[in-house]
């Protein structure tokens, strides 16, 4: 522990009658005798001066007084020029950032962007604490955006909030204000509107890209309002799958005998090669390559080039006799057209012959929501 | 509050013929010296502290001995203390 007590060296005789006389009203610490005559000792800083008008009473002579402790640290700093200029340009430094705002924060704003209210207030008010005024900050940014319902601003220590409450506006007020279109070609069958203009009635029939709903509504003054067109609009759409069917056609099938020519190359050079003659009238060919080895020193490569033979036989099996079969495969192709929530109402389908070719047109009624956004 | 002194002191009842109340020494492992009851110092060195208590003298013998702290009649010896001797 650091004692807050003065060290006094003294010189004199006869210490021990006057140290005992110094006792009777002053505590001593540390007396140490250092020679005959000198001695040095401590008393608190409140018993410093009665300690020396009794010592030169009585004709002590006082050397050196020291002062020790926390009370000498404080003293010290007041002694010291550099420390105290230091201290003071700190408060000054600590007192003149105190008095701007470093910081700005946003609360409450979901649709208005935080960095525009941000620019706007430093582009407006100066970031003195003291010359800003938050009334008129609020007064501000009610008149700049119209989105904003209620604010509040306050300065928190080196911050300035921004409490923002945005107004609540109808949700068919919302969005891109773009027209309602047809995404396919139908028969309108049923009508939810949402918001907007009606542009079409059931029974109407539209093409894939017509409008169907406006994108605003009358108000009473007769004037438009832009408004999201939004409706549900169902339709009866056609899914056509169509087969064409020839009477008399040739099935080319492979016989099953084939031609193998393989060759081996090294970083394109020929290394080996095995070629046959295709004697074959009617061929197909395939080819491919595969790395023989997995070196990447020597990257052996192996070329096939295969040869089938194939054979052409005419088919001849009128509609009649394959109908069904037909019918089957052109109401696959216009089930494929369908979409997952398609309610299908009817099927129907029509055949046109010709010399030898039967097209057939397989036809799905479905009706599904058309409305959608181009 | 307990002081351990005056507890002693009231264990030693047949002694009621001895002064008890001249002065009190505790002697901490040789090191540290308390006295309570001195009425003054007669002599100071590193070696050798003297002082009067009620009825006689005390001296204590030692080494580097140092007043850590005195007051009008307490006393407290730093060193290394080889014996006290009554006068």
């Amino acid at each position: 522990m650091i004692r807050n007590i003065c060290k006094i060296k003294v010189k004199g005789l006869n210490q021990e009658k006057y140290i005992n006389r110094i006792i009777k009203d002053i505590k001593i610490y540390d007396y140490d005798r250092i020679s005959k005559d000198e001695f040095i000792f401590g008393v608190e800083y409140s018993d410093l001066k009665k300690t020396k008008k009794i010592l030169i009473e009585n004709n002590f002579e006082i050397i050196e007084i020291k002062k020790l402790g926390f009370y000498k640290l404080f003293l010290n700093f007041f002694s010291s020029i550099g420390l105290i200029v230091g201290f003071l340009l700190s408060l000054m430094l600590i007192f003149f950032q105190n008095i701007y705002i470093k910081n700005y924060q946003i609360v409450g704003n979901k649709d208005l962007s935080t960095k525009e209210i941000i620019d706007f207030i430093k582009d407006n008010f100066v970031s003195n604490k003291n010359k800003i005024n938050v009334k008129d900050v609020e007064i501000s940014l009610v008149n700049e955006f119209e989105n904003i319902s209620y604010v509040s601003v306050i300065i928190k220590g080196q911050t300035l909030v921004v409490n923002i409450k945005e107004k609540l506006l109808p949700s068919e007020i919302y969005g891109d204000f773009s027209p309602l279109f047809a995404l396919f070609d139908g028969k309108i069958t049923k009508v939810e509107l949402v918001s907007g203009t009606l542009n079409i009635k059931v029974g109407d029939i539209v093409k894939k890209g017509d409008i169907l709903v406006f994108p605003y509504i009358l108000d009473s003054q007769g004037r438009n309002k832009e408004v999201e067109a939004c409706a549900k609009v169902y339709a009866e759409t056609w899914n056509m799958g169509v087969v064409e069917y020839f009477d008399k056609y040739y099935e080319t099938t492979r016989t099953g005998k084939k031609i193998e020519n393989s060759e081996v190359t090294l970083c394109g050079l020929e290394i080996y090669k095995n070629k046959k003659e295709n004697k074959f009238k009617l061929f197909e060919e395939e080819s491919y390559s595969q790395d023989l080895n997995k070196n990447i020193i020597l990257p052996f490569k192996l070329n096939k080039h295969i040869i089938y033979e194939l054979e052409s036989v005419l088919i001849e099996k009128p509609f009649e006799s394959v109908k069904e079969e037909v019918i089957d495969k052109a109401r696959l192709n216009a089930l494929k057209k369908l979409l997952k929530y398609d309610i299908v109402i009817k099927e129907f389908y029509s055949t046109k012959s010709s010399v030898g070719i039967t097209i057939v047109n397989y036809v799905i009624t479905a009706e599904r929501q058309i409305g959608g956004y181009l | 509050m307990f002081n351990f002194f005056n507890e002693i002191k009231s264990d030693l009842k047949y002694l009621k013929k001895i002064t008890l109340d001249s002065y009190n020494i505790i002697n901490i492992s040789g090191s540290i010296l308390y006295i309570e009851g001195h009425i003054g110092i007669t002599s100071l060195s590193k070696e050798i502290i003297v002082f009067k208590v009620k009825g006689g003298r005390i001296v204590v013998e030692g080494e580097n001995l140092i007043i850590s702290e005195l007051t009008d009649n307490t006393i407290k010896i730093v060193g290394k203390i080889k014996l006290v001797e009554t006068f």
